[in-house]
């Protein structure tokens, strides 16, 4: 079993080499060929270009042919497969391009060989052959009709009407139709404008335009031509020259016909397939440059024959107010294009602010919407609006330009300067003005910087020193000198409160108390002079008169206490007072 | 009663200084000396304008305060009239250091940086808040608040002094919090002070350079206005030291002195 498995491995490595021997020892090769050979006028044959053996390739630059339209070139499609010849296996790469080509004209074309470049190699391919002939049929069943300026300005938009149609009676087979334009998006400075609109109201519908995208085009009814009726479609497409010069646009053709679709290809049906062409010779447009000679410095760029109009939303206003303006300018000509005259530039609007613009655009319409305000109750209309242009019918330069638009401003009651230079200048500039009132001229004092340092150093020192000072005397946050402080204040209180000389004397007792640093108790019955004749010198004391008047407070207290029921209390302020002095003598 | 009749006192007294004040500014603003400028100014003759307000500005007696401020105010406008945005910015900054919270000029100042493509020079962010807040008063107001701050912290010492006590050392702390809130615009300037602040007006930049000659090596660059210190000058030619410390000359009209 492990024999037989060693020997399947050892066939598959010998092959894998030999076909990697094989795919290495492979040259790639390059083959092209033209499918069909022959084609009507007008339809697209396709080119195939293979190179086998090759992981990468490119097609240089295709041969020019004249009368030979070559489409294209895109990526090429990647085809790789493994293949067993007489027990050998290998493996193949392919590289594919189709390229779309279509002759312009009747005849027979040859392709000279051209070179691909494929794995760093050059391939050289031969010589191709093609024949295309006239479409007899799809000429007599077919229309095509392209009508063209001959020649217009540079700068000028013009339209090509495009009028496609077939024979009314093979319009029941038809399924269908493809416009080939070659030129269009092909020549150098001219640039397709948005197509002109289909009436409204009137039938449309698609086709096909250059077999990639679809175009919608005006049913334009029947037209009798000999004795056949053509159905007759129509398209309008627009374009401008950037530059001048003759443009020569290439035949179009026009491609009607039936095609099954892939379902019934596949069952067998296509038989009644079909494609005519008809054909549109080439054409050209001579493409004049503006002249210079006569350019106004404010020429707006603008090329046609225009028309002008203004009209504007309100005409009786107080100067200030917005006033929409809508100018229209109508006509032939690059409507899409021109820049519109900025009105804020313009000397006939000096009496104006213009605060903005709004501008629409169509192929045949240019509306712009200026938002003015009139600053001065002496204007009475809106001046012409102008814009210079290059007019095609005359060859000129002329301006073209809206009437004036009679208005009514009527001034602004009680506000002033909406048209003074002053304020236009700051509305410009948007500078609050100059001020012209005087203003103090002198510095004012102030302390100097080093006075303030100072001052902050002499206030650390003498707080410094006051608290030393102030603390000798003990500790002014001790609760027996925050209570001497409160004396003053409690004494107020109890006195208010009293009802009774009882209460009165409690009261005194206790102010004595906190200023003297003793208990109330050791106040009762105590004779202020004997005891402020005994206190030392630095104690706290009470001058003689205020202690006999306080002796004769406290003994008219006990009397009142002590004398009976009806005796009545003191009066509070007489107390208060001799309190006071009492403190400021010392105590 | 007494309280009652203290508070009378200081009541009247404070009518009294403010009446007083208010007399002394009075007297002390002059008649315009810039009517001629002002007047060609509004007749659209800026050269005149320009000659007219220079010559106030270097008359003597020298104008001061803020009458000085307003001068150069206009000047910046006429420089703004005359599409010198830089010198514009330059004029407007050198009259906000000495009327600092005047609106008009700020607001002239900041649609000048504007104009100048400069950064406003108040970016309303916290940090440009702040600065804008300690720079708010000119240099005696500092002081005077500076003073307010030690008076009141001065109270709050007394009063621990004399009382002691939790409430009076939170009094002080109190105190000494309130004196360095006013001090601060006092300290911020004398911290950012420098004697001969200028700006640059030059477009772009102004090419720093180790000597006053246009060939010499260039040693910094400036962008426009940026604020340097003048600390020499020749003929032509300005000594110029940058925030990061160097040192070097620039031409003389690259730089607009803001003490003016």
């Amino acid at each position: 079993m492990e024999f037989r498995f060693v020997r399947a491995l050892r066939v598959a490595v010998v092959l894998v080499l030999m076909c990697g021997f094989a795919s290495a020892q492979r040259v790639p090769t390059v083959k092209a060929h033209i499918d069909p050979i022959t084609v009507k006028l007008g339809a697209q044959a396709s080119l195939y270009v293979e190179v086998e053996n090759a992981q990468a390739g490119e097609i240089g630059t295709l041969p020019t042919v004249e009368g030979l339209r070559f489409g294209p070139v895109g990526p090429p499609g990647m085809t790789s497969y493994t293949e067993i010849v007489n027990g050998r296996m290998s493996s193949k790469v392919s590289l594919k391009w189709r390229i779309a080509v279509q002759p312009l004209k009747k005849g027979e074309y040859v392709i000279p060989p051209f070179t691909v470049r494929a794995d760093g190699r050059d391939l050289v391919t031969r010589e191709l052959r093609l024949l295309a002939d006239e479409d007899f049929r799809g000429d007599e069943l077919g229309l095509l009709e392209i009508e063209a300026p001959s020649e217009v300005w540079q700068g000028q938009p013009f339209t090509l009407v495009i009028r496609l149609g077939f024979d009314t009676a093979i319009q029941g087979r038809l399924n269908r139709y493809d416009l080939a334009l070659p030129w269009l998006g092909e020549l150098g400075g001219l640039v397709e404008l948005e197509d002109v609109p289909i009436p409204s109201g009137r039938s449309a519908g698609k086709i096909l335009l250059n077999s990639r995208q679809e175009l919608e085009v005006e049913a334009f009814g029947t037209r009798k031509v000999g004795n056949a009726n053509f159905y007759v479609l129509r398209v309008q497409k627009r374009f401008v020259a950037t530059r001048s010069g003759s443009f020569t646009f290439p035949a179009s053709h026009f491609e009607f016909g039936h095609r099954g679709d892939g379902f019934s290809r596949l069952l067998g049906g296509g038989s009644d397939d079909f494609s005519n062409f008809k054909r549109a010779p080439a054409f050209d447009v001579l493409v004049k440059p503006i002249p210079e000679a006569g350019r106004p410095i404010d020429w707006s760029g603008g090329v046609g024959t225009f028309e002008a109009s203004a009209i504007a939303d309100r005409r009786d206003v107080v100067a200030g107010d917005s006033i929409k303006l809508t100018v229209e300018w109508t006509g032939e000509g690059n409507l899409e294009f021109f820049d519109v005259p900025d009105l804020a530039r313009l000397d006939a609007f000096r009496g104006f602010r213009v605060y903005g613009t709004q501008d629409r655009k169509t192929p045949n319409r240019r509306a712009v919407t200026y938002d003015l305000a009139p600053i001065d109750a002496a204007i009475t209309e809106i001046p012409p609006v102008p814009l210079s242009v290059f007019d095609t019918k005359s060859g000129k330069y002329a301006t073209v330009a809206t009437k004036p638009v009679p208005i009514r401003v009527r001034p602004l009651v009680g506000a002033t300067g909406l048209s003074t230079p002053e304020s236009a200048a700051a509305a410009m500039t948007d500078l609050r003005d100059i001020q012209t009132r005087p203003e103090s001229a002198v510095r004012p004092w102030a302390p100097s910087g080093r006075a303030l340092l100072a001052g902050g150093a002499e206030l650390l020192v003498a707080w410094f020193v006051l608290r030393t000072f102030v603390r000798r005397r003990g500790d002014p946050d001790a609760p027996r000198a925050r209570a001497r402080r409160r004396a003053r204040r409690d004494l107020e209180r109890a006195l208010r409160l009293a009802r009774t000389p009882d209460e009165q004397a409690s009261a005194v007792h206790a102010f004595l108390a906190a200023r003297s640093g003793e208990t109330p108790e050791a106040w009762a019955g105590r004779d202020p002079v004997a005891w402020t004749r005994s206190r030392e010198d630095d104690a706290p004391r009470i001058a003689v008169e205020d202690a006999a008047a306080l002796r004769q407070l406290l003994a008219r207290l006990d009397a009142a206490i002590w004398g009976g029921g009806g005796a009545s209390k003191l009066d509070d302020r007489e107390v208060l007072t001799l309190a006071d002095r009492v403190a400021a003598g010392g105590l | 009663m007494r309280n009652r009749i203290l508070t009378w006192i200081v009541l009247v007294a404070a009518v009294c200084a403010c009446s007083l004040s208010a007399r002394a500014q009075a007297a002390s603003r002059p008649e315009p000396r810039d009517a001629t400028a002002v007047a060609a100014y509004r007749a659209g003759d800026l050269a005149a304008a320009r000659e007219g307000w220079l010559a106030v500005l270097a008359a003597e007696p020298r104008v001061e305060g803020d009458e000085r401020a307003r001068i150069l105010y206009d000047l910046g406008n006429l420089a703004f009239r005359e599409e010198h945005t830089a010198e514009a910015v330059g004029w407007f900054t050198a009259s906000l250091r000495l009327r600092p919270r005047d609106a008009d000029t700020w607001t002239n100042l900041e649609r000048a940086r504007r104009a100048a493509e400069l950064e406003p020079a108040d970016r309303g962010d916290l940090g440009a808040t702040v600065r804008r807040l300690l720079t708010a008063f000119t240099r005696s107001e500092s002081h005077w608040l500076t003073l307010i701050g030690l008076v009141g912290f001065g109270a709050a010492l007394a009063f621990e002094a004399l009382r002691g006590g939790r409430t009076a050392r939170w009094l002080v702390l109190g105190g000494a919090g309130f004196a360095a809130l006013c001090a601060a615009p006092a300290l911020h300037t004398a911290w950012t002070r420098v004697d001969h602040p200028a700006l640059v007006v030059e477009d772009g930049k102004a090419l720093v350079r180790s000597e006053p000659r246009n060939d010499a090596a260039v040693v910094g660059e400036a962008a426009l206005g940026t604020e340097v210190e003048t600390i020499d000058a020749l003929p032509g030619w300005a000594k110029v030291r940058l925030g990061d410390g160097t040192e070097g000359w620039v031409g003389e009209r690259a730089v607009f002195a803001l003490v003016r």
